[in-house]
């Protein structure tokens, strides 16, 4: 009972940890989040202009989402931004024009997607300036391969972890079990059929606890992200848990687990019968 | 002795004369008549010369008028042209207040733009300068710090106008108070135009007073001679009569019906002068003509109107030189304005014998006087003669 709690929790750290992967694409949500590209327009182009080409660039690959800012909204941002200046705007009105917020899908946050969007706003009339941080993107998309990569290593680090501690548990069990084995032996019962009931055995475990754990980290995510919005923000809405972007590598993670609690009953079993040859 | 005492005492002798010596010789009469003729004579000349002096301060007076209005006009050109230039000063003083407050309200917006530009430096780098570290490097905030450049720029080329606009104010504004002294200076130029103008004025206008006192002395001498003229004229035509009623106790009255050879024009001409009452166009006055004035070819003989004898023949002041001709029968023919004539006095003419010629004069015309008198009275010969044209 132990040793299953044992597994559980093991499988639960896993299940979120893959799950927060997933759902944050590492940095990419985050960054994706952060990182906008304006669009600023000309000063002479009306709000359905604006509005316009705010749709169209909505409806370009990568982008997630894509709004029309008209130049009083630019005001405040810069007020937010820089305050106190309200006597700038006294005479000569207001000097900021209208621009087009863009954001882009976590998944398609590169630098070739982002030039892709750039390449199809820039030459529009009614805009006036692209703004996507140009200098500082590359090195920040450099940063976030390695941040994700290192992430990535730690979950692998976490399985192999994992796994490990399946094989010593097993091992445990194996020596445990030792006599009782001996004794279905003597009594005829081959060798290979008890490790492969056991393999089964210890197969529909790993994935029945896998799943479970891995249900139970995307029930404490709903949770969570339900109690802490800013969660969401960060990791990305527990809804998306259910699409198949998710469901694939999560199904896949399950059986790999599964696999894994069987291959590390064989390799125990092995290495507990070897002696006796 | 003054002349009109001298005309009296002449006038007495000559009734003295008359009322004693009824039965004196006609010949101490003629001597008589023509001592009185050349005192007329001498009346006329002075009367004459009266005449053109008035005529000559009529002349000043109107010429000095002309000034006068001249130089009102002037003035009044002068007035309108201060009274425009006011104008223009005051318009200008408008403009040079305009401007003033223009550039009094463009350096305040200068003023306030510069402070604002300042505070906006200040808390665009303050801002840049507490959001360190890479995330700050965000396309946000590259947006936002595009934002803040460009109201900078915005405020900074704002105030590059409000610089720029306040400088050509003030170009104008110089422009303006140029202009302004300009005027003042033209203006107190024309007032020191009108003043001289207005003394100008003053002193024509004293200057026309003493000429019209000096004109009308001269008018009122002219009147006197004129009167005095026409007594000595009723004296002579007293004389004559009696002259000719002596002739009649001789000879017995008739009509002109004696005259040899009738009587004739003296020259082929115009009247151009008729007998009688006429307009005088220089002084404005009616004057009596006692005889007609007759336009002919400059150099033009003159002849005898009828047959007699010359009674005089010699120059009388304001008729240049005179020949009178006695025709018998009470009537006299006077010739005036001749240049020479060809007979004396005492000698016989017939009708139509020449004895004279008429002047020459540039214009190629020149005017004979013909006078006829009959009992001491100027008849029209308009009446008796039959003028060609």
């Amino acid at each position: 009972m132990r040793e299953t709690a044992g597994r559980f929790i093991l499988l639960l750290a896993l299940g979120s940890f893959l799950l927060c992967l997933l759902l944050s694409g590492g940095m990419n949500r985050l960054l994706s989040g952060q990182w906008t590209v304006t669009a600023i327009l000309r000063a002479s182009v009306p709000a359905e202009e604006g509005k316009g080409i705010a749709g169209k660039a909505a409806g370009l690959p990568g982008v997630r989402y894509a709004a029309y800012k008209d130049p009083e909204a630019a005001w405040k941002e810069f007020l937010a931004a820089y305050p106190g200046l309200e006597s700038l705007r006294g005479a000569g009105g207001n000097p900021l024009p209208g621009h087009v917020e863009i954001r882009m899908r976590p998944d398609r946050f590169t630098e070739a997607d982002i030039r892709a969007v750039e390449a199809a706003l820039a030459p529009l009339p009614h805009v006036e300036k692209i703004l996507y941080g140009r200098e500082a993107l590359a090195g920040l998309l450099r940063i976030r391969e390695w941040v994700n990569a290192f992430f990535w290593a730690g979950f692998a680090l976490l399985c192999g972890v994992t796994f490990l501690i399946f094989v010593l548990q097993e091992k445990a069990r194996c020596l445990s079990l030792a006599a009782d084995y001996e004794f279905l032996r003597e009594r005829g019962v081959p060798a290979r059929s008890l490790s492969i009931s056991r393999a089964s055995a210890a197969i529909l475990t790993g994935f029945l606890l896998a799943t479970a754990a891995t249900g139970t980290s995307a029930l404490l995510l709903f949770f969570l992200e339900s109690r802490l919005p800013p969660l969401g923000r960060v990791m990305g809405p527990a809804a998306e848990i259910l699409t198949p972007p998710v469901l694939v590598p999560v199904a896949m993670f399950l059986f790999s687990t599964a696999f894994a609690s069987g291959a590390a009953s064989s390799v125990q079993r092995s290495a507990v019968q070897s002696p006796r040859k | 002795m003054t002349f009109p005492g001298r005309l009296a005492l002449i006038a007495a002798c000559l009734a003295a004369c008359l009322a004693l010596a009824p039965a004196a010789r006609a010949a101490d009469s003629v001597s008589k008549l023509r001592k009185e003729k050349s005192r007329l004579t001498e009346m006329k000349r002075k009367a004459e010369k009266a005449a053109a002096e008035l005529a000559e301060t009529i002349r000043r007076e109107k010429s000095t008028r002309s000034k006068v209005d001249d130089l009102q006009a002037k003035l009044a050109r002068q007035r309108r042209l201060i009274a425009r230039i006011d104008k223009r000063l005051l318009a200008l003083g408008g403009q040079v207040d305009r401007a003033e407050r223009d550039v009094l309200a463009l350096e305040e917006e200068r003023g306030k733009s510069q402070r604002g530009l300042s505070a906006a430096t200040a808390g665009v780098f303050s801002g840049e300068l507490e959001r360190p570290g890479a995330l700050s490097l965000t396309a946000s905030s590259e947006r936002q710090r595009y934002f803040a450049r460009r109201v900078l720029a915005n405020e900074l080329a704002r105030y590059g106008r409000l610089t720029a606009d306040k400088e050509e104010k003030e170009r104008i504004l110089s422009g303006i108070e140029r202009r302004l002294e300009d005027s003042e200076r033209r203006m107190a130029e024309q007032k020191k135009v009108s003043e001289r103008l207005a003394s100008r004025q003053e002193a024509e206008r004293r200057r026309l007073s003493e000429i019209e006192k000096k004109k009308k002395e001269k008018a009122r001498e002219l009147r006197a001679l004129r009167a005095r003229i026409a007594r000595m004229e009723a004296l002579v035509s007293r004389i004559e009569r009696q002259i000719r009623r002596k002739e009649t106790s001789k000879k017995g009255p008739s009509r002109f019906s004696g005259i040899p050879g009738g009587l004739v024009a003296p020259l082929e001409g115009k009247v151009v002068g008729r007998f009688g009452k006429q307009l005088d166009p220089v002084f404005d006055v009616v004057v009596e003509n006692r005889g007609v004035e007759i336009e002919a070819e400059s150099g033009a003989a003159i002849r005898a109107v009828g047959g007699g004898e010359v009674v005089f023949a010699g120059g009388v002041s304001g008729f240049g030189k005179v020949l009178i001709i006695q025709h018998g029968s009470g009537l006299f023919s006077v010739y005036g304005k001749a240049e020479t004539f060809s007979v004396s006095q005492g000698r016989k003419v017939k009708a139509g014998e020449p004895v004279g010629k008429l002047p020459a004069n540039p214009g190629g015309k020149s005017v004979l006087y013909l006078e006829l008198r009959a009992a001491g009275t100027a008849i029209d010969p308009a009446t008796l003669i039959h003028f060609s044209r």
